[in-house]
């Protein structure tokens, strides 16, 4: 089971993977995704990265309903 | 080689001409990477099954079918099952994971208002939030569900197909232009256009050979470079084809190269954006054992080419095969089917620096090799076009362009539009004097046709399209900010596109607040990032004596560093004397033109209620 610091830790990696330019500041369950200011290329990315690293895949619909880290780290704890 | 030259006249004869290829076809990977074969006789009888079904529901030879279908297999098979029946699809993308369902459910709408659809054709999973559009959408009569059309009782549905007729001059599907505006248009892509660049494009361009090559596309199917170039044109050729999930390439971009070396592909495009993405995302670990040097053509179009991002993506594959000589720019639009010039495959892609002061200041495309790299332009060459199809520049008054001067990029022949979709105004002018005007700036140098901007500024991000007025205005809402002071460009990036954003203020505080603000504001509403926000002092944007913003000086100023990066005012010395000359500049002018302080804005906004965006 992973805790919300470390989903959010390995949130921020795979977004340093991505594009190493971007900074994301401070992160809790509640933020939106939107306000990090990542492009939509950007955020498949950062999901890609994350699926490698946890082994798992999201189902495509179920990205759609991703809006707040707190959703992110549901469908984690989901598929994990 | 061996080369299949079909007597096809319309999509329906390249189908039944297919129906006797049993041993090849297209294959289907899913995000897992799992495979799925049909082959091309497969595919025909699957159209022919799915055709019937069509016409059961009531569909007729004509009407429009809106099809918001992510599956690769689910929407071949269903577009070629309208295309069979003489029902003009309408492919429209769908909605992006982590998307904006507002905006987007706002778009579909129009779109499928401005085809007329009468149905729609969507999957279970997206049909949730498609079901608001039969009340939106006026004459919209049902959606349909993409599983029951795949898992109908055949044995029930008792439709002929022999009174379908259909000749090349008929629509075959209606290709909407990819990004977001409140206007959309429908290019018409007839049979006959269909045939003739599908012919060009695999014969002429890219040589195919069909017992030989192999296509692998990642490309979304809802566009025309996917739909046309990896499932109608190879169709034609009878050559096959390998499709991975776009998603699954925009998640893992390294499963593109990987695909490739798979299935020794020979032949794959994309847009400029994704050769970054690969060449970013392949470690020395993940290229071990890869062997590309099956790879044929590698073609790049749909938008700007960057020749570093070129020059990258071959240096990270070379040592694994990659022949130099396989990459292929190449230009094309919707209006004009697909393709409308490829390079050669003889060299490696080639370039040209051109002097910006020469090609700014008089529309000319002369060599530069000095040492001051604002001056220096280099662009990518994109080869010539194919026979029967001519290219010319022409300036605006309508008048051919020789050799070397910059204009206006126009193109004819069997591959261009009849126009859009009911609109007679944008379609007369989109046409004027027989030619299809791209509104893409160019010249042409040594027979070779070079791209160097679009004549109405469009921004192109990741593939898609904005107006830059789009952005701008939407920055004018943010507090703080001068209306009608704001200027949005794209510049290239490392490897893409970038969105720029410069905008005039008073606030002297707070800077980097406020630029954060824009950023938001630009993202929340339209989704894109802007790499970079520079706020200048009031009058620090460059405009014409009567007060017009000038959007493209305005990005070689910030290109050459005198606007200030990373969100500064006013830096340096330099920029400040600068800052003071233009100050001084402008008041002289407004007093010189008699144009009182604060109507400049006001006139910008009143020629844009006066003249909307055409295209």
């Amino acid at each position: 089971m992973h805790t919300d610091e470390q989903i959010i830790t390995l949130f921020k990696e795979a977004v340093k993977e991505v594009d190493t330019g971007t900074k994301v500041g401070d992160v809790t369950m509640a933020t939106e995704l939107s306000s990090l200011g990542l492009d939509s290329v950007m955020t498949m990315e950062v999901i890609g990265v994350m699926e490698e690293k946890l082994n798992i895949r999201f189902p495509d619909e179920d990205l759609a309903t991703i809006k707040r880290m707190g959703d992110l780290a549901g469908l984690v704890r989901k598929l994990s | 080689m061996k080369q299949v030259r079909p007597m096809a006249e319309t999509l329906i004869d390249v189908l039944l001409d297919a129906s006797n290829v049993t041993h090849k076809g297209y294959t289907f990977l899913d995000d897992a990477m799992s495979a799925e074969e049909w082959s091309f006789a497969d595919l025909a009888q699957e159209a022919d099954r799915r055709a019937a079904y069509f016409r059961s529901l009531g569909l007729k030879q004509g009407d429009r079918l809106g099809m918001i279908v992510p599956d690769g297999k689910d929407f071949v098979l269903s577009f070629f099952g309208a295309v069979r029946a003489g029902i003009v699809p309408v492919p429209m993308y769908p909605p992006l994971a982590l998307g904006k369902l507002d905006s987007y459910v706002d778009t579909a709408t129009r779109i499928l208002s401005t085809a007329g659809a009468k149905m729609l054709l969507t999957n279970k999973q997206v049909s949730p939030i498609l079901w608001s559009l039969l009340s939106r959408v006026k004459g919209l009569e049902d959606i349909i569900l993409t599983e029951k059309v795949a898992n109908h009782d055949a044995s029930k549905v008792k439709q002929d197909l022999s009174d379908v007729r259909i000749t090349g001059e008929d629509t075959c599907f209606l290709q909407f232009t990819s990004g977001s505006t409140s206007d959309p248009k429908g290019v018409l892509v007839s049979h006959a256009n269909l045939v003739a660049n599908s012919k060009a494009i695999m014969f002429d361009g890219l040589k195919s050979d069909s017992e030989t090559d192999i296509g692998v596309s990642w490309l979304p199917l809802y566009h025309d470079m996917g739909l046309i170039g990896f499932v109608i044109a190879p169709m034609l050729a009878h050559v096959p084809v390998v499709f991975l999930p776009t998603l699954s390439f925009v998640k893992r971009p390294t499963s593109w190269m990987e695909a490739v070396n798979k299935y020794r592909g020979t032949i794959t495009f994309a847009p400029n954006f994704a050769f970054g993405l690969a060449a970013k995302r392949m470690s020395p670990s993940r290229l071990e054992g890869m062997d590309l040097s099956c790879l044929r053509v590698v073609g790049c179009g749909a938008e700007p080419i960057n020749p570093n991002t070129m020059r990258n993506f071959v240096g990270t594959f070379e040592g694994v095969g990659l022949n130099p000589n396989a990459i292929m720019p190449c230009y094309g639009m919707a209006e004009a089917t697909l393709a409308i010039a490829f390079d050669d495959l003889s060299s490696p892609f080639k370039t040209v620096t051109i002097d910006r002061d020469a090609y700014e200041e008089q529309h000319l495309a002369t060599r530069y090799d000095g040492d001051d790299p604002a001056r220096a332009l280099e662009l990518v060459a994109c080869g010539a076009t194919f026979s029967a199809h001519e290219v010319g520049i022409m300036d605006d008054h309508g008048v051919l362009l020789k050799n070397g001067k910059v204009g206006e990029i126009v193109f004819r022949g069997p591959s261009i539009t009849s126009g859009y979709f009911d609109n007679a105004d944008a379609s007369k002018e989109l046409l004027a004097g027989g030619w299809l005007h791209t509104g893409d700036l160019g010249f042409v140098l040594d027979g070779q046709l070079f791209i160097s901007g679009r004549k109405k500024d469009l921004i192109i991000l990741n593939g898609r399209n904005y107006y830059p007025q789009s952005i701008e205005w939407e920055v004018e809402h943010v507090e703080g900010i001068r209306r009608g002071n704001v200027v949005a460009f794209s510049t290239r990036g490392d490897n893409t596109e970038e969105l720029v954003i410069v905008a005039e203020t008073k606030v002297e505080e707070g800077l980097d607040e406020l630029a954060h603000q824009i950023k938001m504001r630009v993202h929340d509403v339209l989704g894109v990032r802007a790499r970079d926000v520079v706020l200048v002092g009031p009058g620090g944007l460059p405009k014409t004596s009567s007060g017009k913003l000038q959007r493209r000086r305005t990005k070689a100023q910030y290109e050459a560093g005198e606007l200030g990066r990373e969100n500064r005012t006013m830096g340096s010395a330099a920029t400040k004397v600068k800052l003071a000359k233009h100050f001084t500049a402008s008041a002289v002018a407004r007093i010189k033109h008699g144009i009182k302080k604060g109507s400049a804005p006001a006139r910008r906004i009143a020629s844009r209620v006066l003249r909307p965006e055409s295209r």
